[in-house]
């Protein structure tokens, strides 16, 4: 099932309000809507027609502002949470998107539909720093607690000591 | 560090029982497994029957500091691991030894520039004995680096005066077989034949 | 005879011996007071396999709570792949399974090559799926080995490293590493097989066959082994999906999928192979024998599928693809991701371009990270004991939990 049909699908069972298509050049993907995400994601899971029972993956991207050469802004800054989900009984891979903005980046956890989701989305906020609204438990869980910043944003500042240990580079050895 | 360096004389006994202890502890040298990273598989590699580390008297692997005598540090260390490492180096008995075995260990590897967490060289924090480049390591670059320790311990003053790290012991007759690991830091008694053949040739 | 029992506990209550059919006096919990405990486990443990800690609550042997703590390897994998282009990411990818650098190997090219459009050669795929499967072997003798490592084994541990010494060294001679491959490049692979390499990999793999078999005598069917794998950690297939398993972690559980049959990537379609699930066959489907079980069976299946790729191999080819120029590789914008099977289930690459030679957003899909997330509600009412059983049969590697 490609992104199409199953926007297709969706309007058929009632949910396509506010879901669109992302066409990109490679992978195309539905677009939702902020405030559907958790009723699409559910509907994605439940009903036969998808039947997306596994949840692959969450992530998110911090996209900075982009403009093209004549100074057009071909990319508005803001956040981008993308969830890959997998029906192991049909074979389809489908990609759901949301837009978040820039000094909003929060919604819906999803760690009450896949458990799986729990960890995917404690690392989306530990590395990029979107909030998942209503995860039980969202703290961090690669970095040592206390660390300070998302290190995936693109303005992220690599950290000169963490806990009294030094994170710098030696100063190379002199040469003779 | 001698013991006894100010109330005992400095005699060719004490040399003779350092030479002892030093030998006791550089042929039975019990690592910790301390596995982080992909170096930890080479060092199960170096432990297991292919290169047998324990032809060294290093293969003894303990799961605990407690009983360990050295430390090889396997894998990227960042900074959450850090103090973990900290710890169970402070946790091991004296006298104790450290293998920064990895680039990562050495100098962060390849981490160096964008491992925002990744700390660029453990000798940062704890005192590294011997650093075993390679990214991971050979087996047989773990063995030399053990070797290269245990010459090293070899060297130590235990209970004889003088400068660490300047084996000296002369008038101390070694036979060869004793001390295998030992050749190229003790001074042997040169071969007899070929110095004689050599100076007859001239 | 009850009725005995039970006149002869009314008239002495202060018994505290009971024997089964007694009836319970009401204040026999006050006298076995039991306390919550936490013990840790990690990160410096024998049998976490790396640097894994978990944080156990138990009620005398029953583990009530469990909460694994990782991110003691993390090593910024995803920053790393931004700050870098996407040819110089190839060698870190080798770094984060490193049990399975090939398949990792793999799986970032095959990501990279499906979002710049690359058309990998035919000799150049043939060669890549010999070297990942040959490395699926050698992951999988490393967890079996390991495996029995944590029970107790000892000895399988080093028959399992002969073998797997083997494979090294057959890897080595093609790329010149024993463990951190970097042989499978964007558009292709790094060099052709050597000379009489194709006649040395044949040669092992008639051994291995009988030697799989010894191995199995050795631990497969051992009555303690089976005695602590069976029956333990069953993990049914509906959870497993649910947390994201994949890999000989979902096929333990009775589930055939495998994306090799799934969504067929290189060659695999062109192979006859099975795909073997957990049965059941010494206690429930889906416990740590099966897992294990599992493993030991797709080795063969790795044999397999090696014999008729080196069959099928053309002579000669090309090994790189034409339009990929190395040093000025630039990515064409747009978004994917692929997911491939790895020897610890699926691995996925999601790769965001900006057109530039680094990848905007790269973004690793690590199967261990998954199958660990079950472990939070697995371990409660289980012995602590087995925890370390069911810890080594998901089979995880911490370098790809944490990245």
């Amino acid at each position: 099932m490609t992104a199409a049909e199953a926007l297709e699908q969706l309007r058929k069972d009632g949910q396509g309000d506010g879901v669109e298509l992302f066409a990109g050049p490679k992978d195309a993907a539905l677009l939702v809507r902020r405030e559907r995400v958790k009723a699409v994601l559910r509907h994605l899971r439940d009903a036969r027609a998808f039947g997306c029972d596994l949840l692959v993956m969450v992530t998110g991207t911090h996209l900075t502002e982009k403009k093209d050469a004549k100074g057009v802004l071909v990319r508005a800054a803001g956040f981008e949470v993308i969830w890959h989900l997998r029906s192991v009984t049909q074979h389809h891979l489908l990609a759901v998107k949301c837009r978040l903005p820039i000094d909003d980046p929060r919604v819906d956890s999803v760690a009450d539909l896949w458990p799986a989701a729990d960890w995917h989305e404690r690392e989306t906020w530990d590395l990029v720093g979107i909030t998942f609204t209503g995860h039980p438990n969202l703290r961090r869980i690669l970095l040592p607690e206390g660390w300070e910043g998302h290190p995936l944003r693109k303005d992220y500042v690599y950290p000169k000591e963490f806990g009294g240990i030094n994170l710098e580079v030696d100063a190379p050895w002199p040469t003779p | 560090m001698g013991l006894f360096e100010r109330s005992l004389p400095d005699v060719q006994l004490f040399k003779i029982a350092d030479l002892a202890v030093n030998w006791g502890r550089a042929s039975s040298l019990w690592p910790m497994t301390f596995g982080i990273a992909c170096c930890a598989i080479e060092m199960m590699a170096v432990g297991a029957a292919t290169f047998d580390m324990d032809r060294f008297g290093a293969g003894a692997f303990r799961a605990t500091p407690r009983q360990a005598d050295l430390m090889i540090v396997a894998g990227t260390v960042n900074a959450k691991m850090a103090l973990i490492v900290k710890r169970l180096w402070d946790q091991m008995p004296e006298p104790k030894y450290v293998m920064a075995m990895g680039a990562c260990t050495v100098g962060g590897g390849p981490y160096w520039k964008h491992g925002y967490n990744v700390v660029k060289g453990i000798d940062k924090f704890v005192p590294v004995d011997v650093h075993v480049p390679g990214c991971p390591p050979r087996p047989e670059a773990i063995i030399e680096g053990v070797r290269f320790l245990q010459r090293k311990i070899m060297a130590k003053r235990v209970l004889a005066k003088g400068a660490e790290g300047t084996p000296d012991f002369t008038g101390i007759s070694v036979s060869p077989g004793t001390v295998g690991i030992l050749e190229p830091t003790v001074r042997m008694p040169a071969p007899p034949a070929a110095p004689a053949a050599e100076g007859a040739r001239a | 005879m009850a009725d005995a029992m039970t006149s002869n506990a009314a008239s002495a209550p202060a018994k505290t011996l009971l024997l089964p059919g007694d009836p319970r006096p009401p204040d026999l919990h006050v006298d076995v007071r039991t306390q919550e405990l936490q013990i840790n486990m990690g990160p410096q443990h024998p049998s976490t396999h790396g640097v894994l800690r978990v944080a156990i609550w138990v009620d005398g042997e029953i583990v009530t709570r469990a909460e694994p703590d990782i991110g003691y390897l993390h090593r910024c994998a995803e920053k790393i792949g931004e700050s870098v282009s996407c040819i110089q990411y190839v060698p870190y990818t080798d770094r984060y399974d490193y049990l399975a650098a090939m398949n990792n190997n793999l799986g970032y090219c095959l990501a990279v090559e499906k979002v710049a459009e690359v058309e990998v050669p035919e000799k150049a795929q043939y060669v890549r799926t010999v070297a990942v499967e040959l490395n699926r072997i050698a992951s999988h003798l490393m967890a079996v080995g390991t495996y029995g490592l944590d029970l107790g084994a000892f000895t399988p541990f080093f028959y399992a490293f002969r073998e797997r010494e083997e494979i090294l060294r057959l890897l080595e001679w093609i790329c010149g590493a024993r463990l951190t491959y970097n042989f499978i490049r964007i558009g292709g692979v790094m060099r052709d097989m050597p000379a009489g390499w194709a006649a040395d990999v044949r040669k092992f793999l008639d051994v291995f066959e009988e030697r799989l078999d010894e191995f199995n005598d050795l631990l497969t069917h051992n009555h303690i082994f089976v005695g602590r794998t069976a029956n333990v950690g069953v993990i049914p297939p509906d959870m497993a999906i649910r947390y994201g398993l994949t890999g000989p972690n979902l096929r333990g559980s009775g589930l055939r999928y495998d994306l090799r049959r799934e969504q067929p990537y290189l060659l695999y379609d062109r192979f006859q192979f099975d795909v073997p699930v957990g049965t059941g066959l010494k206690g429930q489907v889906g416990d740590c024998w099966d897992r294990y079980w599992v493993r030991v069976l797709e080795m063969r299946e790795c044999v397999r599928i090696i014999r008729q790729a080196l069959d099928q191999m053309p002579a000669t080819g090309e090994i790189m693809a034409k339009n990929v120029r190395h040093l000025a590789f630039k990515s064409k914008p747009g978004e994917g991701y692929f997911g491939i099977e790895n020897p610890r289930g699926e691995l996925g690459y999601y790769l965001i371009s900006d057109g530039g030679a680094n990848s905007y957003r790269s973004r690793i899909r690590a199967p261990s990270f998954c199958s660990l997330s079950i472990l939070e509600s697995m371990l409660p009412g289980t012995m602590l004991a087995d925890a370390v059983a069911i810890i080594g049969s998901i089979d995880i590697v911490l370098g790809e939990v944490d990245r």
